[in-house]
């Protein structure tokens, strides 16, 4: 597998093969990257723009990726931080939180075709949500896409202890959450 | 990553694989199409950039030259007064007693020979600018 993904770097790299090893990687990996944003920024259509923006971004920089890390990781980066900075400005554009435009947007996946459904999953979202940003990527990374640390830890750049610590933090405050509502 | 990151955890469904196929198309669409905007934008650019900073710098070098050369004519001008000082304080060019003693009476013929005086001008002169009071009395 890392041979292979060395070999579609170098491609990507390439100017003459770059588009076609471009399409290649957006059918890998399209899918894991749609759920990983979707679980940060909740609704379909905001996810759809946060998808295209992150592998745009791929694309124009690419060349400059230089193999630190695995390209998997760098571009769960790239669309973590796409994620965060679209919630924020999605925030100041309706002069609102961060916390409270997720409210919102938990409010409505009642009836969004993409989401299961029920009293409990949206109370786990609610409770998610009233986390601070780092402990709520950790917990969401761990706890619904089931990430090893060692992953979140490149990705994140956090060492795997720290992460952890705010995974377990994380999980005490929604028990008491959900013990409260 | 090769683990598989979907399990019972996640409450999201993922979407169609027609969502996906259709996602593709849109993106590499977009992204051959900003490139062929992209490309003409970014030659006139360098360009307008060039031209851009040889301004800045024949400003930079403009304001330079104009500065030393008001700097240079700053140091050499003199206003009357310093040059009257240096007239009179400078032994070397004022006249010593040894230059007065050394002037003959040769000398002082030929220096009025020399010099040709108008009379009707030093009425003038002396008319105009010389305060006679102060000559009179001392």
């Amino acid at each position: 597998m890392n041979d292979n993904h060395d070999t579609l770097l170098k491609q990507l790299q390439d100017p003459l093969t770059k588009h076609t090893a471009f399409a290649q990687l957006v059918e890998l990996y399209q899918k894991r990257l749609y759920l990983h944003i979707r679980t940060i920024v909740l609704n379909h259509d905001d996810t759809d723009d946060v998808l295209q923006e992150t592998f745009i971004k791929i694309y124009q920089n690419i060349d400059s990726f230089k193999g630190e890390s695995q390209l998997f990781s760098w571009m769960y980066r790239i669309a973590t931080n796409q994620s965060l900075d679209f919630l924020k400005a999605k925030a100041k554009k309706n002069k609102i939180s961060n916390q409270e435009i997720n409210e919102i947007i938990i409010q409505d996946l009642q009836q969004d075709e993409y989401f299961d459904y029920s009293n409990a999953s949206i109370l786990l979202q609610k409770a998610v949500n009233a986390l601070p940003e780092k402990q709520q990527l950790v917990f969401k990374m761990k706890y619904f896409q089931d990430m090893d640390y060692q992953s979140m830890s490149d990705i994140l750049q956090t060492s795997v202890g720290a992460l952890k610590a705010s995974y377990h933090h994380a999980v005490k405050k929604i028990e008491h959450f959900l013990k409260d509502h | 990553m090769q683990k598989d990151p979907f399990n019972n955890n996640q409450p999201f469904k993922m979407p169609s694989q027609e969502y996906f196929d259709d996602f593709s198309k849109r993106l590499l669409n977009k992204i051959e199409q900003d490139q062929n905007v992209q490309k003409p934008t970014i030659v006139k650019l360098k360009t307008k950039r060039k031209y851009y900073y040889m301004g800045i710098a024949a400003s930079i070098l403009l304001v330079l030259a104009l500065q030393i050369i008001q700097l240079s004519n700053s140091k050499n001008a003199f206003s009357n007064d310093e040059l009257q000082d240096y007239i009179q304080y400078d032994t070397h060019l004022g006249l010593s007693t040894e230059f007065i003693n050394s002037f003959d009476q040769e000398d002082i013929l030929e220096l009025e020979k020399n010099i040709r005086i108008n009379n009707q001008e030093l009425n003038d002169y002396v008319l105009t600018n010389l305060d006679l009071e102060y000559y009179l009395i001392d």
